[in-house]
C-alpha cells in the first residue's frame, strides 16, 4: 500500500510537502523585508508526524508491531 | 511593497494570475532580471495558510509554462523597486546559472522510511559491545541510503539530500528531473519499492524546483 492508495492521506502529504518547500526552499534575497509567517507553524510541524504515520499505516498491514514505530517516530 | 513569487528567464509574458491579497501578478524586468511579483499599496500581505497556498499556486502556474522558473521562498518582499534592484544585483550571476540548471526540469521528492524494529536491540555485555552494534547499524543504514539514492540519481540532473537522517528516515532527498524523464524516475522508484518491501517509500511531485533555487552556500539550511 502506498500513500497514493489513500486519496485523503495523499492529499495531506502533498500539502505538507508543499508547505515544507514554500517555507524552507526557494530563492532568498538579502536586504529584503522579512515578512513573518503566522498560523503556518502547526501545519509544518505536522509534517514529521504525518510522514511517520504513512510508514505506520504501511507497517500496520505488514507487521503486528506498529506501536514501537509510531512512538519512536513521534519522539 | 513589492512581493516576489519567482525569478523568470528572460522577459516573458505570463498568464493572468492572482497573487496574495487578490493582487494581479506581473512580470517585471528589474536590473536585468525578470521577476514575477505583486505590488501592494501600503499594507504588507499577511502570511497565513491562504498566503502559502496562493504563493505556491502562482509559482506552480508559472512553472507550467515553457520558461525556466526559480521559485522564491514565501515572505520575500521589498519596500520599493530600488531595494529590489540592489538585492537582485548581488545575486544576478547566481540566479542566471540556477535558471539554466532548472530549465526544462521538475523537482521530485523522495523519502524512505525504515522501521526501527530492525535495529539491533537486546542485552549487550557492555558499553563497548553496544557501541559496536550501533556503529554497525549506522553504517548499514548509511550504505542502504546510498544504494537507494543511486537507484534514482542517474535519472536526475541534480539532487540535494537533507543532512539530518534520523529516526526512521533513511533518505530524504529532492531530485531535479528533466520533464521527459519523470516516468522513468517513477519506474525506478517502483522497482525500489518492490526490491525493498520492508521500507516505506514516499515519492512526491512534480514540484517547481524549490530545492534547487538557492545556491548551496546561500540561505537554504
Amino acid at each position: 500500500m502506498t500513500a497514493a492508495d489513500q486519496p485523503a492521506l495523499a492529499e495531506e502529504v502533498a500539502l505538507l510537502e508543499l508547505v515544507d518547500r514554500v517555507l524552507n526552499k526557494g530563492v532568498v534575497l538579502s536586504g529584503d523585508i522579512t515578512l513573518s509567517v503566522a498560523g503556518v507553524d502547526l501545519v509544518y510541524v505536522g509534517l514529521r508526524v504525518l510522514l511517520a504515520s504513512v510508514g505506520t499505516l504501511e507497517r500496520l498491514h505488514e507487521s503486528p508491531r506498529p506501536p514501537a514505530l509510531r512512538a519512536s517516530a513521534r519522539s | 511593497v513589492i512581493y516576489l513569487y519567482a525569478i523568470l528567464a528572460a522577459p516573458v509574458s505570463i498568464p493572468s494570475l492572482v497573487g496574495l491579497d487578490d493582487a494581479p501578478v506581473e512580470a517585471r524586468s528589474v536590473a536585468g532580471t525578470t521577476v514575477a511579483m505583486t505590488e501592494h499599496a501600503d499594507v504588507v500581505p499577511a502570511l497565513d495558510r491562504d498566503a502559502v497556498l496562493r504563493h505556491a499556486r502562482v509559482v506552480e502556474q508559472l512553472a507550467e509554462g515553457d520558461a525556466a522558473v526559480l521559485p522564491v521562498r514565501l515572505g520575500v518582499a521589498f519596500a520599493d523597486e530600488l531595494a529590489l534592484q540592489r538585492a537582485l544585483r548581488e545575486q544576478a550571476g547566481d540566479l542566471e546559472a540556477r535558471l539554466e540548471l532548472v530549465r526544462g526540469c521538475v523537482e521530485l521528492g523522495l523519502r524512505v522510511l525504515a522501521p526501527d524494529g530492525e535495529r539491533e536491540r537486546g542485552a549487550f555485555a557492555g558499553g563497548a559491545e553496544y557501541m559496536h552494534a550501533r556503529l554497525r547499524e549506522e553504517s548499514r543504514r548509511e550504505r542502504l541510503a546510498g544504494e537507494l539514492h543511486e537507484c534514482v540519481a542517474h535519472v536526475a540532473r541534480d539532487s540535494v539530500q537533507r543532512a539530518s537522517r534520523s529516526g526512521s528516515v533513511l533518505l530524504d532527498a529532492a531530485y531535479l528531473v528533466p520533464g521527459g524523464a519523470v516516468a522513468t524516475f517513477r519506474e525506478e522508484v517502483e522497482r525500489l519499492e518492490q526490491s525493498h518491501p520492508e521500507l516505506a517509500v514516499l515519492c512526491t511531485g512534480p514540484w517547481p524546483a524549490y530545492s534547487f533555487a538557492a545556491s548551496a552556500g546561500g540561505a537554504t539550511s
